[in-house]
């Protein structure tokens, strides 16, 4: 039975897609206390407010804040430790495509916005 | 029915206290074990050792407080409590 030390191999670990490409760090681990049974590890939180949150929730509210000037639409990407596939010393590869997930709304912005209009242009 | 929910980052470095309001030390990591798609987390480690574990570091002095899960209450993460004495999680880690 694999053993787990969640602040050493789970929290600010690089995570990956199916396809091994990067799709930010785990910013925060949801636990659900189930009473008379152990706890159980939920869900994998990621991004800048999850972060945030560390330093204090002054600083969270005010990342938030700041959040909707921001391209990225939402604060935190919330994903179920059901999709996570393998995890290894140096990263956890999760069972999903990034360029569909909020994680990647920078780069998608940047091709409908960008790339897609450059590679129209007649040349 | 919902079951409540928290943070685990919110918990690292918070004193642990027992119902008399003794310290055991600081939380800095806890052990978790893969059962099929769950990973259930079986102990909570406390105290200097437990922060130089996360680095690798292992002093023979200076060894992790473990606590198992149904010793400690964490449903404020601001303010987890242990379930027994002080005394008598030191009495187990001797055992």
């Amino acid at each position: 039975m694999k053993k787990l030390d969640l602040a050493r191999d789970v929290l600010d670990k690089q995570v990956v897609d199916r396809d091994e490409t990067k799709m930010g760090r785990v910013d925060g681990l949801i636990l659900e206390l189930r009473g008379d049974r152990p706890p159980r590890i939920d869900a994998i939180e990621m991004g800048f407010v999850v972060l945030a949150r560390r330093m204090g929730p002054r600083v969270e509210r005010w990342l938030e804040k700041l959040r909707r000037f921001s391209i990225r639409k939402t604060a935190r990407q919330r994903v179920a430790w059901e999709k996570v596939i393998e995890i290894k010393p140096y990263q956890i590869q999760l069972d999903l495509k990034a360029i569909d997930t909020p994680a990647f709304a920078w780069e998608r912005w940047l091709r409908d916005h960008f790339v897609a209009k450059a590679e129209a242009k007649p040349k | 029915m919902s079951t409540p929910k928290i943070h685990f980052e919110l918990l690292l470095g918070k004193v642990v206290r027992d119902p008399q309001g003794v310290g055991v030390g600081r939380i800095f990591s806890a052990h978790a074990e893969i059962e099929g798609a769950d990973a259930v987390v079986r102990e909570f480690l406390l105290g200097p050792g437990a922060l130089l574990a996360r680095f690798g570091i292992s002093f023979p002095r200076w060894k992790p407080v473990r606590v198992p899960w149904d010793l400690i209450d964490i449903a404020d993460p601001e303010h987890p409590r242990l379930r027994c004495s002080a005394a008598e999680l030191a009495g187990r880690q001797r055992s």
